[in-house]
Parts: C-alpha cells; sequence; structure tokens
C-alpha cells in the first residue's frame, strides 16, 4: 500500500483521539539533532472541525482484536486495516516536521495480536525516530493497558507526554461498550507512570512535570502528598488483586509474552540511549486521560467528578472530554439527533478549568439533586448566581482566588488586577483596559466601595442579564431579548454596539 | 510650542530619536516623537515645530545601555517588542513609556491604571501574539541544495523574534526566512551565527520563484489535515477564527489544487 493511502487510513482513525497539545515540555535543540519544544505548546493549522493540529496524529495500525462497541476500529468493522512501519513513522515525522507543518508525533494504535505487541512496536517507531532520525521534538504515545510494565517504562523515556485512555466515565459503561476492557486494567498504566514521574522528579530535583491541579491546591493549603513510596505499595496492590482476578477472568485475551511482578520502580532508563543524552527525563509532559461523552447515561456530576479524582489522586495534566460521535450502527449505543453533545462538551472543559486553575471543587458546581450544568449559561456564572452571600467583591483587596470567582474575572485579569493594585487604585474603567469583560462582572463587584449600579439588583434580574450577555441561542429561528433597564452610560462601558443598543433600548 | 521628532521606523531610528528629545531639552511635555513615514502624509499640526531626527546607532546605543542598566529585563524586552510593531505610534510609546520607567523604575511594569503603560501592554502583547502564531504558521519549502525557505507576510516586524527559535530548532538545517513586506530576511547556516540581510530585487525575484522540490511531503500533508478533521463537528468559522484568512497566504493546506 502506499504511504499516501496508509497516512489517510490510519489518520481517519486517529481523529477521534482528543489531546493533541504539545505543551509541557521545555527542551531546548541540541546539536546533531532536529527539534525542541516549548512548554505552551504551538498550533500549526486548525482543521476544518476548528479544532488545533500540533501533532501528527496517527495510529500505529487499525487493527484491532478488541470490539468496543462506540470504535470505528473495532474488530467486527468491515474496514481496510493497514500498519505503519517504524521507518515509515519517522520519516513522516521528520519531512513535516522541518517544513514546520508540526511539533511532533501523537501516536496511538489498536491492539495489533496482543497488548504486548502493540506496545512493542510503539517503542519501536520511538526508538528509531529519537535514536537514527536524532529527532528532538515533541512526542506523545499512549500506554497500552495490559502490556509488560517495562515496555511501558520504555516509552516512558522516550516520550514527552503519555497517556491512558480512560474510554468512559464510569466502569459501568466500559462494561457495557467495551467488553474487553476493564477499569482496573487501565489504571494500573496510569498509576504506574504516576510513579516513575515521582521517582523521576524526585531524583532531577523539579516539580515540573506536575499538574496544575496539584499546584493550585498548594497554592490553596489543600494539598496531600503523594509519595513514590506510598505509589509504588499501592500499585503493588493493585497488582496482586489484579492477578488474582486475571486467572478468573476469561475475557481477558491471553499474552504470549510471561507477565512477570514488575518492582514499579524506574529500571529501564538504560536500555533508553535516548534519554541519557537529552536530560534524563520520564514524561516530562506529564499524562493525560480522555473519555467519551453522551455514549452512556452519566451525568455531569458523575463525569467532573472522575476527573476530580483523577487530578487528585493521579496528578493528570489533562482530562480530555469527546463528545460521542455515533459512527457505529448498533443498539447498545445512543442515537443523538441534535448531533454530537457539543454544548454538553464545552461545559465540562469550562468546568475542568475551574476545577484545575479557579480552585473549584465539584461538589460546588453540581450536585446529586443538580447534576448537570445549565446549558444556557456557563459554569461559573452559573455558581455565582446561586451564591449570592459571596458578593460583590471589592476589586481593590480581595485576594486572587477571591478575585478568580468573579464571573468576566480569568487567570490573566485576576493577575493584572493584583499587580496594579500595587501601583494605583482601580475603577471600573481600568477594568475594562485590564482585560475584564464587564458585562458579567459588573454584578458582582465593587470598586472602592461602589457598586456600578445605584440600586440594589435582584437574583433574578442579574440572572437575565446574564443570559442576556451570552450568544443568544437560536430557536427555530427565533431569538429573543430581554429589555434592558439601564441607561447608555451601561451600554458604553460593555463595548456594546449601536446596533445592540438599539435593539436594547427598543 | 510642540516639538515633534520624526524618526525612522527602526531601532535605531525610535532610540535615536528619544535621545535627541533629551538632549534638546524643550521639556517632555511639549515633546513627541512620531515615525517619518506615518507624519508624511498627515497635514501638520498648527503651531509644531517638525524635527527630522536620523538614524545613529551611537546614540540609539546609549539609550539602550542605560535602560539596560537601570531597568530590569522585563522592562528593557517590552522596549524592543514595541519598537517592532505595526503601529503608527509606537516612537511616541516607547518615549513616554521610558520617562515613566525612569522617574518609578520596575514598578511601570504594573502600573495599568497609566495610559502610555496600558498601551505599552497592547503593543506588546500583539507582538507577542503574532510571533507566537508565527511559529506554528509560518511554512518552510525544500528548494534545491537542501535549503529551506519560508515567505510570510507579518504585520509586525517579526524576523528578528523568529530566528533564535527556528535556529535553536533547526541547528543542522540551512534555511532562510523571508519576510516579503519588508524585503528582509533572516539566513541560517550550520555552524555560524544567523544573520539578516535585505534583498537585492533580483535575489527577490529569484526566491519567489522557487517551489516545494518534494511535492509529495506537501500532498501527504494536505491529506492528513483533510482526513484528520471530523465532519460531524465541521465548524468553519471556528477555523477562521483560530486561523484568520491573512495567515494562510503561504500554507499549503489552505491552497486549492491548480487545475491542469
Amino acid at each position: 500500500m502506499e504511504i499516501m493511502e496508509k497516512l489517510q487510513i490510519l489518520s481517519d482513525a486517529a481523529k477521534y483521539d482528543v489531546a493533541c497539545t504539545s505543551s509541557g515540555s521545555d527542551r531546548k535543540g541540541r546539536a546533531g539533532a532536529i527539534g525542541n519544544s516549548v512548554a505552551p505548546g504551538i498550533c500549526h493549522t486548525f482543521s476544518a472541525d476548528g479544532r488545533c493540529i500540533s501533532l501528527l496524529k496517527i495510529l500505529y495500525t487499525n487493527h484491532c482484536i478488541y470490539d468496543c462497541k462506540y470504535c470505528i476500529n473495532r474488530s467486527s468493522n468491515d474496514v481496510i486495516r493497514t500498519s505503519f512501519t517504524p521507518e515509515e513513522v519517522c520519516r513522516l515525522t521528520i519531512e513535516f516536521y522541518r517544513r514546520n507543518y508540526i511539533e511532533g508525533l501523537f501516536l496511538s494504535s489498536g491492539i495489533h495480536n496482543s497488548p504486548n505487541e502493540t506496545m512493542a512496536e510503539i517503542v519501536e517507531a520511538l526508538m528509531l525516530l529519537r535514536e537514527k532520525y536524532r529527532f528532538n521534538g515533541y512526542i506523545h504515545c499512549k500506554a497500552i493497558p495490559g502490556a509488560d510494565p517495562d515496555l511501558i517504562e520504555l516509552a516512558g523515556w522516550y516520550a514527552d507526554r503519555m497517556s491512558v485512555n480512560l474510554e468512559l466515565p464510569t466502569a459501568e459503561g466500559l462494561r457495557e461498550l467495551a467488553p474487553h476492557k476493564n477499569r482496573k486494567n487501565i489504571l494500573l498504566p496510569m498509576r504506574q507512570i504516576q510513579a516513575g514521574i515521582e521517582e523521576n522528579m524526585l531524583a532531577i530535583g523539579t516539580s515540573d512535570s506536575r499538574g496544575r491541579f496539584w499546584y493550585t491546591q498548594r497554592e490553596l493549603g489543600r494539598k496531600e502528598e503523594n509519595s513514590t513510596l506510598l505509589l509504588r505499595s499501592k500499585l503493588r496492590r493493585k497488582l496482586e488483586i489484579e492477578e488474582k482476578k486475571e486467572k478468573e477472568n476469561t475475557l481477558i485475551l491471553p499474552d504470549k509474552f510471561v507477565p512477570k511482578v514488575p518492582s514499579y520502580g524506574l529500571s529501564m532508563q538504560k536500555e533508553a540511549k535516548w534519554s541519557q543524552e537529552s536530560g534524563g527525563r520520564f514524561v516530562p509532559a506529564g499524562q493525560s486521560t480522555q473519555m467519551i461523552i453522551g455514549a452512556t447515561g452519566e451525568s455531569d456530576f458523575q463525569i467532573l467528578s472522575v476527573s476530580e479524582a483523577l487530578y487528585k489522586k493521579f496528578d493528570l495534566k489533562r482530562v480530555f472530554y469527546s463528545a460521542f460521535i455515533r459512527v457505529n450502527d448498533d443498539s447498545h449505543l445512543p442515537v443523538l439527533p441534535g448531533g454530537p453533545p457539543l454544548r454538553r462538551e464545552h461545559r465540562l472543559y469550562q468546568a475542568d478549568w475551574l476545577l484545575r486553575y479557579y480552585g473549584f471543587e465539584t461538589a460546588e458546581l453540581l450536585s446529586e439533586s443538580q447534576p448537570n450544568f445549565n446549558e444556557l449559561l456557563d459554569p461559573k456564572c452559573d455558581w455565582a448566581v446561586r451564591h449570592p452571600e459571596k458578593f460583590p467583591v471589592e476589586i481593590n483587596r480581595a485576594d486572587y482566588y477571591t478575585l478568580l470567582r468573579v464571573p468576566g474575572i480569568g487567570v490573566r485579569s485576576a493577575r493584572r488586577i493584583v499587580k496594579a493594585r500595587q501601583t494605583g487604585v482601580l475603577d471600573f474603567a481600568d477594568l475594562k483596559k485590564i482585560g475584564v469583560v464587564l458585562k458579567r462582572a459588573v454584578y458582582f463587584i465593587t470598586c472602592r466601595g461602589k457598586s456600578f449600579f445605584s440600586m440594589q439588583l435582584s437574583q433574578n434580574m442579574i440572572l437575565n442579564q446574564l443570559l442576556l450577555a451570552e450568544k443568544p441561542i437560536e430557536q427555530d429561528g427565533m431569538q429573543f431579548r430581554q429589555l434592558s433597564l439601564f441607561d447608555g452610560s451601561y451600554e458604553d462601558l460593555m463595548g456594546l454596539s449601536i446596533e445592540q443598543k438599539e435593539k436594547r433600548v427598543v | 510650542m510642540r516639538y515633534i521628532l520624526q524618526c525612522e521606523d527602526s531601532i535605531e531610528g525610535i532610540f535615536s530619536a528619544v535621545y535627541i528629545a533629551w538632549e534638546l531639552k524643550y521639556g517632555h511635555e511639549n515633546t513627541s516623537i512620531a515615525l517619518w513615514d506615518v507624519t508624511e502624509g498627515q497635514t501638520p499640526e498648527l503651531f509644531s515645530e517638525y524635527i527630522r531626527v536620523e538614524p545613529d546607532s551611537l546614540k540609539a546605543e546609549k539609550v539602550l545601555r542605560t535602560m539596560k542598566r537601570q531597568c530590569c529585563p522585563l522592562v528593557y524586552e517590552r522596549l524592543f517588542h514595541a519598537a517592532y510593531a505595526d503601529a503608527e505610534d509606537k516612537a511616541d510609546v516607547i518615549y513616554r513609556y521610558i520617562r515613566l520607567a525612569l522617574k518609578m523604575g520596575n514598578k511601570v511594569l504594573n502600573h495599568l491604571s497609566d495610559a502610555t503603560v496600558v498601551r505599552m501592554m497592547e503593543l506588546c502583547r500583539a507582538v507577542g501574539n503574532e510571533r507566537h502564531h508565527y511559529a506554528g504558521f509560518l511554512r518552510f519549502i525544500e528548494i534545491p541544495g537542501n535549503v529551506l525557505l519560508a515567505r510570510y507576510e507579518p504585520k509586525g516586524r517579526l524576523t528578528e523574534l523568529l530566528m533564535p527559535h527556528f535556529v535553536d530548532r533547526f541547528p543542522e538545517e540551512t534555511f532562510i526566512i523571508w519576510d516579503v513586506r519588508r524585503n528582509v530576511a533572516g539566513f541560517h547556516i550550520p555552524g555560524r551565527e544567523y544573520f539578516f540581510m535585505e534583498l537585492t530585487p533580483q535575489e527577490k525575484a529569484h526566491l519567489w520563484e522557487y517551489t516545494e522540490e518534494r511535492i509529495d511531503a506537501e500532498n501527504l500533508w494536505k491529506t492528513f489535515v483533510e482526513s484528520i478533521s471530523i465532519k460531524e463537528r465541521e465548524n468553519k468559522k471556528l477555523q477562521r477564527n483560530n486561523i484568520p484568512l491573512h495567515f494562510r497566504t503561504f500554507m499549503p493546506e489552505f491552497q486549492k489544487e491548480e487545475e491542469g
């Protein structure tokens, strides 16, 4: 098969993988090699669906022994199957990279014959790319659940980031739609990678592989220490349970490699030549995972609780959410007439940011009685309207994390406010220049003790104004608008256009 | 009486004018600096004297040395970034910012209730954002001799800022980054210091002619960009927000196939 056709098939098959970020690693270029890596990541282009492309995202193979009902590559599907060779993966990566098309490689794979064989192929490709082709740019690869821990560790010495797909938010969902996978099997390599990262950071004397969630918790004084030793003992305990189970569980396919009981320390580094010359880092950009939203019946509350637990217990860098797309006609899969649940996915991402950067907890945002996010209002606005007792916040005095809880104030503007206060007193007009979204913030703040409005605003009135500030959702071609109670100065400050003003004044 | 110093749009030009502004001692409130390309097209202001300042590297260096000594690297970096910006008022903003920085020291960085400081932040943000965009959107083609060539039309003067990034990234490649709009190119040859050159019309015409030597690489890339997109999520508006049309001129994935 021509390389062009392979690329077409194996990138098409990889497109449902969400993570395409190239962030988290800062690595200078080196003489005799090609490539570097910058911590914030770089987007190289955007596909027609508006998503960032920064990595060459491909499957190594779309052969698969599993039959996951939601997946285009399930074994029972009749699709053309093919595999790259390690050389092909390397040549594509290098030729794309030289032309500045990409930041690096994202290598995932179907399960070819066995988890071990698949993981070994991934490792072989990475080894070749790093050591023969001298590639020093970004690499993200999958850890295949069920593969030998030594192979997973070896991959970690070559990759910047690794990820294990959680696939579905709960174990029940997984049982229903991915009968060959189980939750424990997925969490095991995640734990192994976490323990490896911890140990490597300790050896190097850094904490730069940690996720944002960890930093936020520490700044808020909420952090619990996860020691490497503790992680390893947890791992061993898990493994013992696993082994017992494996004997009973017939769904796990037999591996041709004999599993051994690993020590779960980092023992493979000497096998990875590249790692010694490049600073000896193990998965320096940390690990991530992803789950499908809307294929199974979980609520937003359940999903976000899972994410929070993953951030807390596994120190993940990111959890990615992927709106379910019905690629297979299977009676176990829901039919979604409105298309993939993109708005829901968007709300989950917003909430995910609130957990990692803003110090919110899931229990503050959702509960058993209110299990799903408001379609019309973003999670922070929604929380703020329900908590009038927390407001107004005085801009010139409130601490950083209190400012962050105000709708319309983000990480950047909160930082700027804290800095700007050192040299002067801030007023509403200054906030606008700083980048605060006043049309949201104005109901929740005071500047030098003064509110923007001279009267008391009711909860309902604020809610209506906030909904108005959102982009209107068209319903059957009709748009609803609320009449404004405020005079022109409000519109001027909010920077509304004349057209919007006229609509509002009526 | 107001005094308007006219200067060339370059690091040398702008900072030479700043030097002259101090030397003339007309009082800072009465003095402003403008780019001469900008003032040329405008009707002169009443009660103003226009003074043309020639770029002088010694004078510019004196100003920069003073700033380096007096302020932290962040302030110093801002001055440079602002000078690379695509903004008519940048010379005057830099002049006013320097005055503030000399008065209040490094605190000027966070003095966001001042209009000059806010404007400075805007200029630097624009340059920084554009630089970051082009770090991703710049495209090289391979031309004969294994040389990589990138053509682009940035708003700000970015080549100076982009060269270090690509030199670090491609230490073993010979490459050229050519700002078509300003006709300045950065050159890198392995093992040597990179340098900048203005191109002659012949060189320009020559470089303009080249197309990708190995067209298969470009075609593979186009195939990839197309197949990686999810049809059910198609959102051209989002795509356009993320990568506005003006970036796309030299990006192969956005070039239509040429018919027969």
